[in-house]
């Protein structure tokens, strides 16, 4: 499972998305942080029909959808409720 | 005990914080993020020191500013404030605050339109934050929905990355300069005394239903940004301080709530006008007006 995280780094909201990153790495799980400004990351966003910073998107092993939080970040726990049921 | 303890952290909150270092205080900075609605600025001009200074620049400012006072911003959000025996309990989502005085800096938050779709296409084509969201609608045609200054300031957002621009607007407010300014893009269209009714699409925007001269009609528009002004994040005092008809904290000169110990400052407050410039000098008033109330 991986948990891609979209921000951009002039956006005012997204300062959590980065600590939420360092708490998904601290937990050992897998994370992915784009920033839309980039090309790969506007091309990963739109991938996932994402049009709002911040999102997260959690894929499965084979980058299947399995959830997504539009304009918003989960919670740590919702991220390992996910996990657990992954497993 | 904290002395004081200040909720948010934009011009009012960042300022109450650096007045509250210099008097050497024992407080808490509380906030969700930096910097406030600041970021959201796409021109700062009438900062004074920083003539057309970015929002997100004049944050970047601000945050070095803490630093240099060494204060470090609590990331939370204020869900209660509770009286005690001397003081206060601010109650977060997490963990609680006891402290003998309160600033309220919380500002505001975007006002929804409350129409159908609105909620349903967030983050799929509905956005309030043109700084976060523009890179999204490259190529796109989009629609602003507000004539305030906010509204031409996601204008100005857009500009860079959007095919085509309507500006759906009952009234334009904006200051005349700034109103000069968008008439030399191309691409924007100003559509006024224009009513927005829905905003329509499958997985994404596809459209705005609006109405205009008693007819409705699609704009066909793939983003849709809100800009019809801010809300007062008072929901978690609302018991507590005395609100106006508005939702702003009523304070007096010195920035106090009817509730002894509580100030507030800033746009979560009833002062008439806001301004960068005007909360950070009531951010200012108001530490300095805890610091006489813990003296007494």
């Amino acid at each position: 499972m991986i948990v891609k995280i979209f921000s951009m780094k002039e956006c005012p909201k997204c300062a959590s998305a980065k600590k939420f990153k360092k708490q998904l790495d601290e937990g050992g799980i897998k994370a992915e942080i784009y920033d839309v400004k980039t090309v790969d990351g506007l091309a990963e966003a739109t991938l996932f029909g994402i049009m709002g910073t911040p999102s997260v998107v959690v894929v499965d092993d084979s980058n299947k959808e399995m959830k997504t939080w539009r304009s918003e970040l989960p919670s740590m726990k919702e991220i390992k409720e996910l996990a657990e049921k992954n497993v | 005990m904290f002395d004081l303890i200040i909720i948010g952290a934009g011009p009012a909150g960042i300022t109450a914080a650096i007045y509250a270092a210099r008097k050497m205080m024992n407080f808490l900075l509380m906030s969700k993020d930096v910097g406030g609605q600041v970021g959201w600025s796409f021109c700062v001009d009438n900062y004074p020191g920083f003539p057309r200074l970015s929002g997100v620049d004049l944050v970047k400012k601000f945050r070095k500013h803490l630093k240099e006072f060494s204060v470090k911003v609590k990331e939370g959000d204020a869900k209660e404030i509770k009286k005690i025996n001397n003081g206060f309990e601010v109650v977060t989502n997490d963990k609680s605050y006891e402290t003998k005085t309160v600033i309220i800096a919380s500002g505001k938050t975007p006002r929804h339109l409350d129409i159908p779709g609105e909620e349903k296409f967030l983050g799929s084509g509905v956005a309030y934050c043109a700084v976060c969201d523009s890179p999204y609608f490259n190529g796109k045609d989009v629609a602003i929905i507000g004539g305030g200054n906010a509204a031409l300031d996601a204008v100005f957002h857009l500009e860079n990355y959007a095919n085509k621009i309507y500006l759906v607007v009952r009234n334009l407010t904006a200051e005349p300069f700034l109103i000069e300014r968008i008439k030399k893009i191309g691409k924007v269209e100003v559509l006024t005394d224009t009513k927005v009714l829905e905003i329509v699409g499958d997985k994404s925007v596809s459209g705005v239903r609006i109405e205009q001269d008693g007819k409705q009609k699609i704009l066909n528009v793939q983003g849709v940004f809100v800009e019809i002004g801010q809300v007062p994040n008072t929901k978690f005092v609302n018991n507590l301080v005395k609100l106006n008809e508005s939702e702003e904290i009523i304070i007096d000169k010195d920035n106090m709530t009817n509730v002894p110990g509580i100030f507030a400052a800033g746009d979560v407050t009833d002062v008439k006008e806001k301004q960068i410039v005007i909360s950070a000098g009531e951010g200012a008033k108001a530490v300095l007006s805890a610091w006489d109330y813990l003296k007494r």
